[in-house]
């Protein structure tokens, strides 16, 4: 059955405002998006609870608003890691640049609660440790992009 | 619960990688054999659960085909897009109410059709990580398992063994896909590495199969052979994957708590005499041995090198060969429901442990076991 080894490569993106769910998480992560233009990280938090999301959300499992905005650090702690091995996976990059490892760290930034992943840069497999701490590496000219958050470094 | 409901019939099929029948007809299969195993014709079911996924089968309404293969034409049936142990729940539940007095639950998935690990990002939050390219089932498993052995001193040579446990016991087990008598921590460690410190067999096969559960009410139970009571049950949901500790399986060790209590355990350890769980990826055996209160906290990498959990210890887990053996999607976890049911009942063949009276069986959806449930199984 040949056929299912046969992919077909659409070009192009997934631009978000092609999306029509009334799902307040878009409203909330442009503005978080619009931000990073000025290289500021807007965080969320909870009046119920406290828990600073990052990125934002629209409700907490308090049954709260999460409604207070907060600037947070770009630095933070690596609390886990992955990188990858020699392993194609269909539509997912399995290495970093020039055939290195790519590594994937869960990290806490600095006054937010929740993790989010990010490509560690400057750094081997072995660098890496739960507990390290990183500071997130702008591009020269951010453009209000998920990719703005694409990597970090160690700090 | 005391003799409430039981399971009174089961079937599965082989695990394979590429099956050369449908869904459809691998669910006719297992239905069929599951009715014959309990002794009942097809008008004496009162409903029909099954667990299915619209994303998994490319369509919606993953079980719109699959009325009549699962024995439910013209009745009562509904489904879970979740692990077969929560069709099975819907089943107990729908028992209990008093309403109906016999449940077909059915669980099903074919990998061969939607290919692997690759539909998992759908689980992924889809405004964000889902955008981000780096997150699937297998990365974000690795970072649960560095999470969890980090904070718990886990080696990967621990994970390895867990693997090569699994798949030395599932060499035992006609059904398995994935089995060799030879594994040994060595040979899972040279297998190719998917996400460290997850490699290949570390991390369940994922394939074709279906599994089917005929429950029944204590008074039809009573009236036929052998029946395997449902003791207890307990099912908890997590928050996602960002907002949890990837550490623990807290939601485990949450319905863990209600179903021992139910079922009356109070000292798991010695009470349970097997445990079937629902291991995607080696770690969370360890992960889960914890959760069940099989082990204190943060002890799962020292009991497992007790070999309190092997075939011949106090406590075999996975004497299947578990879900590093065959992990179907939708059907994983009612199929650890059926082999501890098997243990209790003395048909497990070459995998048979003497003496089990009461087992443990467990089942997650999710990534990074989001939801899970266990039941406690025993015999008369
Ligand atoms: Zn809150």
């Amino acid at each position: 059955m040949e056929y299912k080894n046969e992919t077909v490569s659409i070009e192009g993106g997934w631009p978000m405002e092609h999306w029509q769910w009334k799902f307040e998480s878009l409203a909330l992560i442009r503005k978080t998006l619009e931000a990073l233009r000025e290289k500021k990280l807007l965080g969320l938090k909870c009046p119920g609870c406290g828990l600073v999301y990052f990125m934002p959300k629209p409700y907490c499992r308090c049954l709260s608003i999460p409604d207070e905005w907060v600037e947070v650090k770009d630095t933070g702690t690596v609390t886990t890691y992955t990188f990858t091995g020699a392993w194609a996976y269909e539509g997912i990059a399995d290495e970093g640049p020039a055939g290195t490892p790519l590594i994937i760290v869960g990290i806490v930034l600095d006054g937010t609660d929740t993790m989010t992943v990010c490509t560690l840069s400057d750094a081997k497999p072995e660098d890496v440790s739960v507990g390290m701490r990183i500071r997130l590496q702008w591009p020269e000219n951010p453009e209000g992009k998920l990719e703005d958050l694409a990597y970090c470094v160690p700090l | 619960m005391d003799k409430e409901v039981a399971i009174i019939g089961y079937a599965q099929t082989p695990y394979e990688a590429d099956a050369e029948a449908s869904r459809e007809m691998q669910v006719l299969e297992v239905t069929k054999a599951a009715l014959a195993a309990a002794g009942l014709k097809r008008e004496q079911l009162d409903t029909v659960i099954t667990a299915n996924n619209d994303y998994l089968d490319g369509r919606t309404i993953s079980n719109m085909r699959l009325v009549e293969p699962s024995g439910a034409w013209q009745k009562n049936e509904s489904k879970v897009e979740m692990d077969g142990a929560y069709a099975a729940l819907y089943a107990l539940m729908r028992i209990l109410s008093g309403d109906h007095g016999i449940a077909m639950v059915v669980g099903e998935s074919q990998a061969s059709v939607y290919g692997g690990y690759i539909p998992g990002t759908m689980m992924l939050d889809p405004t964000f990580d889902r955008q981000r390219g780096l997150l699937n089932e297998v990365s974000a498993s690795a970072l649960q398992a560095r999470a969890y052995m980090n904070a718990c001193g886990v080696s990967e040579e621990q994970l390895a063994g867990v693997a090569a446990k699994n798949l030395a016991n599932a060499a035992k087990n006609p059904l398995a896909l994935r089995a060799d008598g030879k594994a040994d921590v060595k040979k899972v460690l040279s297998s190719r590495l998917l996400y460290s410190p997850i490699r290949e067999l570390m991390a369940s096969p994922l394939c074709d199969g279906a599994c089917a559960v005929v429950l029944a009410s204590g008074k039809v139970a009573a009236k036929s052979g052998n029946p395997v009571w449902i003791k207890g049950v307990g099912f908890s949901h997590d928050s996602y994957l960002s907002e949890r500790s990837l550490a623990e399986m807290s939601s485990l060790k949450d319905a863990a708590r209600r179903c021992y209590a139910m079922a009356g355990i109070e000292d798991p350890a010695s009470q349970l005499d097997l445990a079937e769980v629902h291991e995607c990826f080696a770690h969370e055996e360890l992960m889960a041995y914890e959760a069940l209160g099989l082990c204190a906290a943060g002890e799962g990498g020292a009991f497992f090198d007790s070999g309190t959990t092997s075939m011949d210890g106090s406590l075999p887990v996975n004497a299947s060969g578990g879900a590093l053996a065959a992990n179907v999607a939708c059907a994983a976890g009612l199929a650890r429901i059926i082999e501890a049911a098997m243990q209790i009942r003395g048909e497990a063949g070459d995998h048979q442990v003497k003496g089990v009276r009461t087992a443990v069986a467990h089942g997650q959806t999710g990534i990074c076991a989001q939801e899970n449930i266990i039941y406690v199984l025993g015999g008369e």
